[in-house]
């Protein structure tokens, strides 16, 4: 149905503007997305903006299915440590006079990326403990504790079998991480490089 | 927990064969779903077990031994259903507790609150422990019946559905902590539901069943990468496989209304003409690819795009990784991975490889 209706408004040069709490029926169909919450305007994005870079905590969570992993830490020179297990995330250069200015002033910060940005590999510099494992099809999902209260999902190949409390260690695709400042929820912006 | 065995169970309604000569078995803590269409048979299956029905012909074991004059009480299953059954205007405390103040389970209230509060942490309802249980949201309303199902450790869990009514993210959570919690507590569960996500997602091993007759049994990877029929290869996996009638002729397989020509698998003792069953993320666009179709529609679902490409007259479905560079109306090349296709007889039967 939900390709039926795209095919339609693509064969008719439609103009189109669809409601929906659905967010795979946003992410599929519309050539431009609003995210809407509590009478706000969150973000006006393409699906690609709002899934690789949403403007806040809301549409970071709103958007994927499981949505974005979200992480609070402290950051000080260039190093963000994060409660549980003893992780220590070494930020990236282009990103860290935007956690210079974007903190105001405070350490808190939330580090954000999507299940696919991370790369399991055994020399990885973070590590959690398998909590359950999905078969979903053609992949899977590992959901990793990473303390008391915080579940984290990656995405890997279905083929493995990870045992519950296997710890698994692995990096965050550089391209892919994000901040947020977890006062105001808004999402950080890196440094244009050349 | 109990090992649970199902022997040539049958029931009939007026006019209808609701199940037909049923046979399973659930292994002691094994997570086991019955996964199949509304009307297959599922909720009568787990009604049947629990004593709610009786069956007509068959029998039912508990660690061997028959259970089917036993009085649903007797059994020792906990269940949970679709809907929250819960007393409203008690707390979330004695809702968890009543399972345990049951005249037949005699024990003390220390007893009880050292279970109850161990319950709701594994639950992580703590929290909610003096709140009514109709001031609290729809997932925290089926934490709370699954509180009351773990609480006392039964022989047997049975599950209808219990997360259909939940919203897509609080069921993906549910997912999670239902595996989580059933993994390490060992115990034996009967899980029903329709949706093939679930199955996959949560069972050791599925039964696909269809008009009441089981017509797959096997674990998630049997059943999706090894379908018995084109049925079950169309029921589990999304996007949907692709399936086409397809002849052969030489060492040629020609898939009807495409232009899709392939070789036959070497050594194949494939009849002429057959369905083939394609899995999306086997069609892979690839610049150098030896086939070609018309990009006709894009769906980003952001971890993967679902493409759908028009070749001939039908429109295949691929699954790629990420967002895709391509646009609707681009003409693309792709390839198919031989090595996973699906082989099924014109009856929609799994033809032996």
């Amino acid at each position: 149905m939900r390709s039926e209706i795209k095919r339609l408004h693509v064969l008719q040069h439609a103009t189109t503007v669809y409601v929906t709490h659905d967010q795979i029926e946003a992410m599929a169909m519309g050539d431009r997305i609003v995210v809407m919450s509590e009478a706000e305007i969150q973000q006006i994005g393409t699906p690609a903006e709002v899934y690789y870079d949403p403007s806040n905590l809301f549409v970071a969570r709103f958007i994927g299915s499981p949505g974005m992993n979200l992480i609070a830490g402290l950051y000080a020179d260039g190093i963000i440590k994060m409660a549980g297990l003893d992780n220590r995330y070494a930020v990236p250069r282009e990103w860290q006079s935007a956690l210079q200015k974007g903190l105001d002033g405070g350490s808190d910060v939330v580090i954000g990326f999507r299940p696919e940005a991370a790369q399991i590999n055994d020399r990885g510099k973070l590590v959690g403990k398998v909590y359950a494992s999905e078969m979903q099809g053609a992949s899977a999902v590992l959901h990793l504790t990473i303390n008391e209260s915080e579940i984290i999902h990656i995405r890997t190949d279905r083929l493995i079998p990870y045992p519950i409390d296997t710890l698994v260690h692995f990096d965050i695709n550089p391209q892919m991480v994000r901040f947020f400042n977890p006062k105001t929820e808004v999402a950080l912006k890196p440094e244009v490089t050349q | 927990m109990s090992h649970v065995e199902l022997h040539h169970l049958s029931k009939h309604f007026p006019g209808v064969t609701a199940l037909d000569d049923i046979s399973f078995d659930v292994k002691d803590g094994e997570f086991f779903v019955l996964l199949g269409p509304t009307g297959a048979g599922k909720t009568t299956t787990l009604r049947v077990i629990a004593g709610l029905e009786h069956q007509d012909a068959g029998s039912i074991l508990f660690d061997g031994e028959a259970v089917d004059n036993l009085t649903p009480s007797d059994r020792d299953i906990a269940l949970v259903f679709q809907q929250y059954s819960l007393y409203p205007n008690m707390s979330v405390y004695d809702n968890l507790a009543f399972p345990l103040r049951s005249p037949l389970r005699r024990r003390s209230e220390e007893e009880i609150r050292k279970k109850v509060e161990e319950t709701a942490e594994k639950l992580r309802i703590s929290h909610l422990l003096k709140r009514k249980t109709a001031h609290l949201s729809g997932g925290e309303m089926q934490r709370v019946s699954i509180g009351r199902a773990i609480v006392r450790s039964p022989r047997v869990f049975l599950m209808d559905e219990p997360l259909s009514n939940l919203d897509a993210k609080l069921r993906e959570a549910l997912r999670i902590e239902l595996q989580h919690l059933q993994k390490t507590q060992g115990s034996t569960t009967l899980f029903v539901t329709h949706d093939q996500i679930e199955a996959l997602t949560m069972a050791d091993r599925i039964a696909i069943l269809n008009e009441g007759k089981i017509i797959q049994v096997g674990t998630p990877e049997d059943i999706y990468d090894r379908p018995a029929s084109t049925f079950i290869a169309q029921l589990v996996g999304t996007p949907r496989i692709n399936i086409y009638n397809a002849r052969r002729e030489d060492g040629t397989v020609s898939l009807s209304d495409s232009d899709l020509h392939m070789p036959a698998p070497r050594g194949s003792k494939l009849p002429s003409e057959f369905r083939v069953g394609i899995r999306p993320e086997n069609i892979k666009p690839d610049p150098n690819g030896k086939f070609t179709g018309q990009l006709i529609l894009t769906e980003p679902l952001g971890a993967e795009t679902i493409l759908h490409i028009q070749s001939g007259q039908r429109t295949l479905l691929s699954l790629v990784p990420g967002m895709t560079a391509n646009h609707i109306g681009d003409v693309i090349k792709f390839n198919i991975a031989f090595e996973h296709i699906h082989y099924f007889g014109s009856n929609g039967d799994r033809l032996p490889s």
